[in-house]
């Protein structure tokens, strides 16, 4: 719909962490509760998208729509559990850590093979995690930045050996980039490797007509017994959201991709069709550059804060589907708190906050929205509305979809929209987002807001570097409420991943981290 | 020289009581939209840009003729008080060019040589870009709003004025009336403003009844990708956009200003028609 969610850990602190307690979780792929013997095997699953993919190569893939689809045509190994709150074993079944913290060893899975039949080992880890961090400029090189080597004393066992103690490692083998390709691209060159890529997951690829679709089909050496349940899968480009929802109801396709929220319920009331909303780590955010006047203005921000009524945007813009947000963390994280004081709606605070500011009497601004972005657009004419009583004049500009980022990025914005979601399943990535100061050398500098509070910077380095859950959860806590008396961002509401799809579709999820495993899907025929 | 007049005076009068058809059904309909456009807070009590957020997308009422948008504004109103954003923009954005275009196809006309060649090139370059094109880009460059849709329409649409009046002089100057003014001794001022524009602009003003409706949908295509007048202005072009989205659970919010798009073509191309067999121009 937007930018993607993965720019945001491009630009994101290295420190992800991990909860060890979550950590240790050993449990087997996700039993379904369908009864084996109700499952159809076999049929073609088109999954129309908003946009194409746009690279096959998970080191190098920044894009949503690229990284969902890798995910099912590579695999990491460890994986989000469905919840988003812990990690499961997948291509290693098992690990250990040194004492000191500095070595971990990885058991990986016996007969997994590559999808032209090859059995993986422990050599095609080391190349493909190597890989991730070879070039500086890759955009996840950060992400491995921590380990200084990787041993593997024999095919099954890969010894990961960090610069320092380094807790989120076992959450960024779980990232997408961290996927397992084979050793030396097969003995191919790069670019000719990643023309017809393998990988080891349930789906590999038969063709990609850029632009138009992406065709997978089914992987014979696929090393869960049993799956993937489906012939192929093709994901198609198709940007029109009617023309999605129409595919859908007539067959043409089987799952559309972020259904507008104004189709929901009509959906949900369309025989054939299933529409879904999957809680996810959406949060959004009307934010302020502090750089500009007079948003440096602690009682400014408050005054907005307290003006816009977030009811109503969920009401108006989600169409009900969604929440209002009380705080900077989504409740996706563990570490949202659901007591957090996020300002909410009230004029007479705002009316109070605005007076004991630097301009009692008002002021005028510009708030930046996407072109032909109509979520957007409609929280600008509200927020347009709603701060007319304050004495602010704001004036909506109109930029380019594809420039309104860059401009929010270089600082060069009153008062824009923004949104923040983790790809992993630790806050920190949130946190470090968007609310760690340029002072920490976190270059998206509290989501690009200028805002510097050097108490919630020591309080998110602080639970980077403990691993009791408890003691990062009051940390986590603490930062919480400083954000939201702050308000370097008015938190806005949390929205979920809408899906709508055919009733013959049966075990699609979509977890919080945006991610769908199409091994457990069937078809009814 | 008395009964030439009278003769004259009974001519037009004839003429006056046999209007062409189109002229008075496009008059008719154009009267009703200038007419709603006019008296829009007559006709409607409820303010375009005052958003409902309790009472969004809701169909037709009694209180709300055409219903209520995604933010729960009344349809009507916005349509009303569209027609007034459009009609008047377009109304300077074709009145703009005509006089800059009208006085530059005269004086290279009139002049020719140096002036003449100066006027055409730089119309041949304007020429040269599709007509959005330029409009788009000149309008993404100016910023979005109501005074950088007038200025690039005007930098483009005077072109065809200028090319039609011109034409129009080169014949009108060998005229006997214009060397009878010249061998009078009139100033030259006088001679082409006096004398000339008004044979030469029956045409230009025959063009512009025809450009209007292309200024008008510009104005709405400007609007619905984002480069129209800003909001909260209701305007058609932005009303279709924001109603794209609701095509298959409310596809009226995007007809109806498309209807209305479509009436004020109308009503205006049936006006061209029957201006241009009022004053005798061959179109």
């Amino acid at each position: 719909m937007r930018r993607s969610t993965a720019l945001t850990a491009i630009a994101g602190s290295a420190l992800l962490m991990l909860p060890l307690t979550a950590a240790v979780a050993e449990a087997s792929p996700r039993a379904h509760e369908v009864r084996p013997d109700a499952i159809q095997r076999g049929g073609t699953l088109t999954f129309a998208r908003s946009t194409d993919i746009l690279t096959l190569d998970p080191t190098n893939m920044t894009d949503n729509e690229s990284i969902w689809a890798a995910e099912n045509i590579y695999e990491t190994l460890y994986v989000s559990a469905p919840n988003g709150h812990s990690l499961e074993p997948w291509l290693a079944t098992s690990y250990t850590l040194s004492p000191n913290h500095l070595t971990w060893t990885f058991n990986l899975r016996h007969g997994v093979r590559f999808q032209n039949g090859k059995p993986m080992t422990s050599a095609d880890v080391k190349f493909s995690i190597d890989r991730v961090s070879a070039k500086a400029t890759n955009p996840f090189a950060f992400i491995d930045t921590a380990i200084a080597n990787i041993a593997t004393p024999n095919p099954y066992t890969v010894v990961i050996t960090t610069k320092y103690p380094w807790a989120p490692l076992l959450s960024d083998m779980a990232l997408f980039a961290n996927g397992i390709i084979p050793d030396n691209f097969g003995g191919e060159t790069q670019a000719q490797f990643f023309a017809h890529p393998i990988g080891t997951g349930p789906f590999m690829v038969k063709q990609w007509v850029k632009g138009s679709v992406l065709e997978l089909v089914k992987n014979p050496y696929y090393w869960q017994p049993g799956k993937p349940y489906l012939d192929a899968v093709n994901f198609t480009a198709v940007p029109d959201d009617n023309t999605r929802q129409l595919q859908v109801e007539s067959g043409q396709a089987q799952i559309d991709e972020f259904p507008p929220f104004s189709s929901i319920s009509q959906l949900q009331h369309t025989a054939g069709v299933t529409a879904t909303l999957f809680p996810a780590s959406w949060t959004e955010f009307l934010q302020f550059n502090e750089d500009q006047k007079p948003f440096a203005d602690l009682n400014v921000r408050r005054a907005i804060s307290y003006a816009v009524d977030r009811e109503a945007m969920v009401q108006a813009v989600l169409f009900g589907h969604g929440t209002v947000a009380n705080s900077i963390l989504s409740p996706a994280l563990w570490a949202h708190d659901p007591s957090a004081p996020g300002i909410q709606y009230n004029f007479k605070a705002a009316k109070e906050a605005m007076a004991k500011s630097s301009v009692p009497h008002g002021f005028s601004t510009t708030l930046i929205v996407g072109s032909g972005d109509s979520t957007e657009n409609s929280l600008g004419q509200i927020v347009q509305a709603e701060l007319k009583p304050l004495g602010i004049k704001v004036t909506l500009k109109e930029v380019d979809p594809n420039s309104e980022y860059t401009d929010i990025q270089n600082g060069q914005y009153q008062m824009a929209f923004n949104y923040d979601t983790t790809d992993i399943i630790d806050p920190d990535e949130m946190i470090s987002f968007s609310a760690m100061g340029g002072n920490t050398g976190q270059k998206t500098h509290a989501l690009f807001t200028n805002w510097d509070s050097p108490q919630v910077d020591s309080w998110a380095e602080q639970a980077e570097r403990i691993f009791s859950q408890a003691q990062r959860q009051q940390l986590y806590d603490k930062i919480q409420v400083q954000v939201a008396e702050d308000a370097p961002m008015a938190f806005l509401y949390y929205e979920p991943f809408a899906y709508a799809y055919s009733t013959k579709v049966h075990g699609f999820d979509v977890y919080p981290t945006g991610n769908y495993h199409l091994e457990n899907v069937w078809l009814s025929h | 020289m008395t009964t030439v007049s009278a003769e004259y005076v009974v001519e037009k009068a004839q003429q006056r009581r046999k209007l062409p058809p189109a002229l008075i059904a496009g008059g008719a309909v154009l009267g009703v939209i200038v007419g709603l456009a006019i008296f829009a807070p007559l006709v409607t009590s409820y303010n375009p840009t005052t958003q409902d957020l309790t009472n969004i997308l809701a169909g037709p009422s009694a209180a709300h003729w055409l219903g209520t948008d995604q933010l729960g504004r009344d349809v009507w109103s916005r349509l009303v008080y569209g027609a007034r954003t459009d009609l008047f923009v377009a109304f300077i954005a074709v009145l703009s060019p005509f006089v800059i275009g009208t006085l530059a196809g005269v004086f290279a006309g009139y002049f020719g040589s140096a002036l003449d060649a100066t006027v055409m090139r730089l119309a041949d370059v304007v020429v040269a870009f599709p007509f959005y094109v330029l409009v788009m880009l000149l309008v993404f460059l100016l910023g979005p709003g109501t005074g950088s849709i007038i200025i690039a329409i005007t930098v483009v649409s005077w072109v065809s004025y200028a090319r039609i009046v011109r034409g129009a002089t080169l014949v009108a100057k060998n005229q006997e009336y214009v060397l009878a003014t010249k061998a009078e001794g009139f100033s030259t001022s006088r001679i082409v403003l006096r004398h000339i524009v008004p044979n030469v602009v029956s045409q230009a003003i025959v063009f512009a009844t025809s450009d209007i409706v292309l200024d008008i949908l510009a104005i709405v295509t400007l609007g619905y990708l984002g480069l129209g007048i800003p909001p909260p202005t209701p305007d058609w072009g932005e009303m279709m956009a924001s109603g794209q989205q609701f095509l298959t659970t409310h596809w009226e919010l995007s007809t109806i200003p498309g209807i209305a798009v479509v009436l004020t073509g109308l009503g205006l191309s049936l006006l061209g028609d029957g201006l241009a067999e009022l004053l005798s121009v061959e179109r």
